[in-house]
């Protein structure tokens, strides 16, 4: 048996600490800075920083701040095998690197769509939109955007249920994107 | 008793379960299982099923279920024709999973998941994992596992606690029957049964009896070239032992001397799998484990269908594993795909990047170009346009 196998198990069921985000500015790990006009509860999930209104499984936005190579989007606890980060990766690359996580985080029927140059702050970057079921077959949307700039990797990733709260924030999140400063 | 306080006894569990994983010799042997048979609602094996029926209903509504009626029409066939009298009993659910595996529940569902259906090469060896998993059925070998390890008051509190992760995806199905498999993995002599109860299903329905080696014996090799044996979960409810071999080759020539004993449905299997293959495969590579996809692809490039994906995709795995020598590896597979033709658009692409990033500037523009050719809808092509843009910027 694989004690660490049932404690994560066990630990997934367990409550993250979250704290309130105010509107206003703020900066994301020392990479860059988000506005926002609503206020947001913040946790950290693996790599990210998490922000949510009405809880993470039903919308989420993760702030990554230059990840570097080899670095993970996600936890995969156990695992040795996952798709890593690599400080070289075009835009395709990256939004296979995210889909990839997705999946291999639980994500099913996956798909990527729409991927064009978007700038991300003074960046060259990339935004991309996706679709995908989760583990009980609910419906989510969500859309990234973000930069690779000194092989390291900025972005913004945010997910939601279709039928409610994914269009419920998602102006607000194009806010946030737009107002990225380095 | 809940779940939550199920989860509540965890680390006790834990402790129980670390010092019981070793059966204290065979457990009593049960009668077989009748068709139509559900355990009389005193019995310890209703609580029992009571839990696996909640596993059942979460994986009922689950994103990963493929719900193609003729696939899944396909597959109810073969085990119909395995075991006619059981037929009604067993419900199949076909589960998007890349890794081999088939799990038969004491309740009678049946999980088939589609990293077997891509391994398998033809009707014959699916019949094979199908009516070995039948036999287990058959002889409630699982129940005579859960009875013997710890009683069936403490198998079902750690049911109760696989069953909770169901939630976490496909790695949860993973998780819950490598946990099972952990303390509830058959005995030998129960492989020997079931394989045995397998290869007398396989032969009435007419099967070719020596495919059932073959894709046992590819499982194997996949397994020794995997970056992480350890995952490799069919193996951790299903030991496997030197002797399996041994047992599978006797069977094989005991069956084999029988006249008919000819189909391998080939034809028939390719046709039912052949649309869902390309996502079968693209889940493979999400894994990364690139060494035990390598032999995926070796064993199905031999046996020759759709041979142009294939080396598309052997293309991908060297391109994403990226070791020294992987990206001349990778382009030599990308040009074996488009030479053999039915290789996806993405295979230009792919070409693409790798070229790009090699510096070459004039083959990488002409890969980009051939990929908008190839897939002028494609869903990146403002991205590639870019590509292209910058790509002319930098010849200049
Ligand atoms: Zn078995």
């Amino acid at each position: 048996m694989k004690p660490a196998l049932l404690v994560f198990l066990l630990l997934l069921a367990a409550c993250a600490r979250y704290s309130l985000v105010p509107p206003g500015s703020h900066e994301i790990d020392d990479a860059y800075t988000v506005q926002t006009s609503i206020a947001w509860s913040e946790t950290s999930a693996g790599s990210a920083e998490l922000w949510t209104v009405d809880g993470p499984s039903l919308e989420a936005v993760r702030f990554f701040a230059a990840l570097e190579d080899g670095d993970a989007l996600f936890e995969f606890h156990g695992r040795d095998n996952y798709p890593r980060f690599e400080g070289r990766m075009t835009a395709s690359e990256v939004m296979e690197f995210v889909v990839d996580s997705l999946a291999l985080a639980g994500a099913a029927n996956m798909a990527a769509t729409d991927l064009r140059p978007m700038k991300f702050g003074t960046l060259e970057g990339f935004r991309f939109e996706l679709t995908f079921l989760d583990a009980d077959g609910l419906e989510y949307d969500g859309l990234a955007a973000g930069a690779v700039a000194d092989e390291r990797l900025n972005l913004i990733l945010y997910t939601g249920t279709r039928a409610y709260y994914f269009p419920k924030y998602k102006s607000q999140v194009e806010r946030l994107i737009a107002s990225v400063r380095m | 008793m809940t779940r939550r306080w199920g989860r509540a006894l965890l680390p006790l569990i834990l402790l129980a379960a670390a010092s019981c994983v070793t059966p204290g010799g065979e457990p009593g042997a049960l009668t077989d299982i009748a068709p139509g048979e559900r355990p009389t609602l005193e019995s310890d094996e209703a609580g029992l099923w009571m839990e696996v029926d909640r596993i059942e209903n979460n994986l009922k509504t689950s994103g990963h279920i493929v719900r193609d009626p003729e696939l899944n029409a396909y597959v109810r066939d073969i085990v119909c024709r395995l075991t006619t009298d059981y037929c009604e009993d067993l419900r199949i659910y076909i589960v998007q999973v890349p890794h081999f595996n088939a799990a038969m529940y004491p309740s009678g569902m049946m999980q088939v998941w589609t990293g077997l259906l891509l391994r398998a090469e033809n009707e014959a060896q699916l019949a094979y994992v199908l009516g070995h998993e039948i036999g287990h059925y058959l002889r409630r070998h699982s129940i005579q596992q859960w009875r013997g390890v710890r009683g069936i008051a403490d198998a079902l509190v750690f049911v109760q606690i696989v069953a909770a992760a169901a939630g976490q995806g496909y790695l949860g199905y993973v998780a819950q029957l490598a946990a099972l498999g952990s303390i509830f993995a058959f005995s030998r002599e129960q492989e020997r049964e079931a394989d045995q109860i397998g290869f007398e299903l396989m032969a009435r329905a007419g099967y070719d009896a020596g495919e059932a080696g073959r894709i046992w014996e590819a499982l194997i090799e996949e397994r020794e070239a995997a970056d992480d044996p350890e995952r490799f979960i069919f193996f951790s409810t299903h030991p496997s032992s030197e002797e399996r071999m041994e047992t599978l080759d006797r069977l094989a020539g005991e069956y084999s001397g029988q006249a008919g004993l000819t189909k391998t449905n080939q034809d028939a299997f390719i046709d039912a799998t052949r649309a869902f293959r390309t996502a079968w495969l693209r889940d493979e590579v999400r894994k990364r484990d690139h060494g035990g996809f390598q032999v995926v692809l070796d064993n199905l490039i031999e046996a020759g269908e759709g041979v142009g994906a294939l080396h598309f995709f052997q293309g991908e795995m060297h391109r994403l594993r990226g070791d020294d020598g992987d990206e001349s590896e990778a382009v030599a597979a990308y040009r074996r795909a488009l030479e053999a033709g039915g290789a996806p658009a993405e295979t230009h692409r792919s070409l693409g990047l790798l070229m790009w990033k090699a510096g070459e500037l004039g083959e990488a523009g002409r890969a980009f170009e051939d990929y908008l050719a190839a897939a002028p809808e494609a869903e990146d092509r403002a991205m590639i346009d870019s590509y292209l843009r910058q790509i002319e910027g930098d010849q200049r």
